[in-house]
C-alpha cells in the first residue's frame, strides 16, 4: 500500500491523523510479519502431517498443543482485534464531520432502512472478522459509524490487495466474469447481495451507467454510509436493508444478481435459500454470479484445514469449513440454473468485454477469485 | 436494528473463543507488549517527521508535522524502518518457528 492508497480518496473515507496513519501502517506491517511467520508454520504443519499421518482436526489438535503455533494463533487474532480498535478510535474522533458529509442534498440514489428488519442469526450473533458490532450494529437516525469502520478497516485488513482504499477489485472481477460469459451483456437492473459499503456495487455500476443498481445488506449504519460514499463518488445506487434469503423484490426483476465474498459468511441452509432467491428475482436469461475466496480444503494441502480452523474459530468466519468444501456447481444446478460455470476469474482493474481470464486453475488469493455462475 | 446502547460501542468482537492451552496472563502480556510496539512505531514515525522537517527548514510547527507528507523515497525508508522494528520484536516467534521447521525436517 503506497501512501497515496492510504490517503483519503473520497470524502466519506475516514482520514487518519499523522499518528493514526502511522498506527495503521504498524498494524499492516504487524499482520504482514505474522503472514510471513505463517509461511514457516505452514512448512512445519506439512512436515508434521507427513511424519504423523495426521490431517484435519487431528492435525489441528496436534499443532495447537504446540506453544509456538499457539503463540502465532494468539498474536494473529490480536492483530485483527487491534486493527478494529485502532480504526474505531480514528473513526470516533471524526464521526461528527463524517456524519455531516453523509447528508446528501440532491441524491441520485437512495437508502432505505427498515426499522422492523431482523437480520439472520448468522450475522446478528457473530461479529464477522472480529469487527465489534458486526454488520448489524446501528445506532439509528443518521448513524454511519459501522460503515466508516468497515470501509477503512476493510482496506487495511486486506493489506490493500483488493484495489487499495476503494476495495473495488471484486466488482471488476465479477463483471470480468459476466463479460466472459456474455460479451454483449447490457442489464436494465442489477442487484448486489451483501453489498456492505458498496465497494463492489460502485465499480459494477460504472460498467452499466444506464442501468438501475441496487445493493442490499443487513445493517442500517453500513447502508447509510454506503449510500453517502456512492453519492460522493458519483454513483447512483439504491441501497436497501434486506435479507438475501428473502429480498422482497418482485419475480424476474433483475438481469444480474451477484455476491462478492458473501456466501462464506452465511450457512449451509442459507446459501441454498440465497441461490433460490436469486433464481426467483432474475428474469429468464438473467445471470447470477457469486465470487468467493479462492480457498478449497480439497486442495491436498494439510495447511488448508488449519487455515479454515483459524478463520472459523478465531476470525469469526462462521461457515468457512462449509464454504470451502461445498459443491457450488451442484448447488446452483439444483436451484434450476443452466450453463453453470465453476472456476477462477483473474483479478483486473478494468473488465474487458469478451475477456478470457476464466480458468479451472487458481492463481492464488487476490490474483484471482473463485467464481460460480449460471443463467436462469 | 440496534444491538448496542446508543453511546457505548462494544470494543471486543463476539463470540471470543478460547484458544486451547493459551495462558490468559501471557496473552494479556503479549497484547500489552504489542500495543507498546505500536506506540513505539508511532513515536518513531513522528520523530522521523520532525527530523526531516528540521532538516528541510529551520522552523517547525505542529501543523507542519501534522500535515507532513513524505515523498516516495522517504516513505520507503520509513516502511523499511518500521518493518525492521516489527521483525525485531517478533523475532523470538519467528526463530522458534524456524527452529521447529528445521527440527521437523531432520
Amino acid at each position: 500500500m503506497s501512501r497515496a492508497m492510504i490517503s483519503a480518496i473520497h470524502p466519506m473515507m475516514p482520514e487518519p491523523s499523522h499518528d493514526e496513519r502511522a498506527a495503521q501502517y504498524f498494524i499492516r506491517d504487524f499482520k504482514m510479519q505474522l503472514l510471513e511467520i505463517g509461511a514457516i508454520e505452514r512448512t512445519v504443519a506439512q512436515r508434521v502431517a507427513a511424519a504423523t499421518g495426521d490431517e484435519g482436526l487431528a492435525l489441528q489438535d496436534r499443532m495447537m498443543a504446540d506453544d509456538v503455533y499457539r503463540s502465532w494463533t494468539s498474536l494473529r487474532r490480536l492483530s485483527q482485534e487491534m486493527l478494529w480498535q485502532r480504526i474505531a478510535d480514528s473513526v470516533d474522533r471524526q464521526l461528527p464531520a463524517l456524519t455531516a458529509r453523509a447528508s446528501i442534498a440532491e441524491p441520485k440514489g437512495s437508502v432505505t432502512v427498515d426499522p422492523d428488519f431482523t437480520a439472520p442469526a448468522y450475522l446478528a450473533e457473530v461479529d464477522v472478522h472480529l469487527m465489534p458490532g458486526g454488520y448489524v450494529s446501528d445506532r439509528g437516525g443518521d448513524d454511519i459509524r459501522q460503515g466508516a469502520i468497515m470501509d477503512r478497516g476493510g482496506a487495511v485488513y486486506l493489506l490493500g490487495r483488493n484495489g487499495g482504499l476503494m476495495n473495488d477489485g471484486r466488482g471488476h472481477a465479477a463483471i470480468s466474469h459476466v463479460f466472459h460469459r456474455a460479451p454483449e451483456f447490457a442489464p436494465t437492473r442489477t442487484l448486489d447481495m451483501g453489498c456492505g459499503v458498496g465497494a463492489s456495487t460502485v465499480p459494477v455500476s460504472r460498467y452499466f451507467p444506464h442501468a438501475e443498481h441496487v445493493g442490499i445488506d443487513v445493517g442500517g449504519a453500513i447502508l447509510r454510509y454506503a449510500h453517502a460514499r456512492a453519492e460522493h463518488v458519483g454513483a447512483a445506487i439504491h441501497f436497501v436493508q434486506a435479507d438475501a434469503e428473502a429480498t422482497g423484490f418482485p419475480d424476474a426483476h433483475f438481469d444480474l444478481v451477484y455476491t462478492c465474498a458473501v456466501l462464506h459468511e452465511t450457512s449451509h441452509e442459507a446459501v441454498a435459500k440465497i441461490v433460490a432467491e436469486a433464481h426467483r428475482i432474475l428474469r429468464p436469461g438473467g445471470i447470477m454470479v457469486h465470487l468467493e475466496v479462492p480457498a478449497r480444503q480439497d486442495d491436498g494441502d494439510p495447511w488448508s484445514y488449519l487455515s479454515a480452523a483459524f478463520e472459523s474459530l478465531y476470525n469469526n468466519e462462521n461457515w468457512w469449513h462449509g464454504a470451502t468444501t461445498i459443491d457450488h456447481g451442484a448447488l446452483v444446478e439444483a436451484a434450476g440454473f443452466r450453463d453453470v460455470m465453476v472456476g477462477y476469474q483473474l483479478s483486473t482493474p478494468a473488465a474487458q468485454r469478451g475477456n478470457d481470464g476464466f480458468s479451472q486453475v487458481s492463481s492464488g488469493a487476490f490474483a484471482c477469485w473463485f467464481v460460480v455462475s449460471g443463467v436462469k | 436494528m440496534t444491538d448496542i446502547p446508543s453511546t457505548i460501542a462494544r470494543t471486543i468482537a463476539r463470540p471470543r473463543r478460547a484458544i486451547p492451552g493459551e495462558d490468559p496472563e501471557v496473552a494479556r502480556l503479549s497484547a500489552m507488549v504489542i500495543a507498546l510496539l505500536g506506540e513505539v512505531a508511532v513515536l518513531t514515525e513522528r520523530l522521523d517527521t520532525v527530523e526531516r522537517l528540521l532538516d528541510a527548514q529551520s522552523l517547525v510547527t505542529r501543523d507542519a508535522i501534522e500535515t507532513f507528507a513524505p515523498d516516495t523515497q522517504a516513505q520507503g525508508e520509513r516502511d523499511a524502518k518500521r518493518r525492521a522494528l516489527v521483525a525485531g520484536v517478533l523475532r523470538p516467534l519467528r526463530d522458534a518457528a524456524t527452529q521447529q521447521a528445521q527440527q521437523v525436517q531432520q
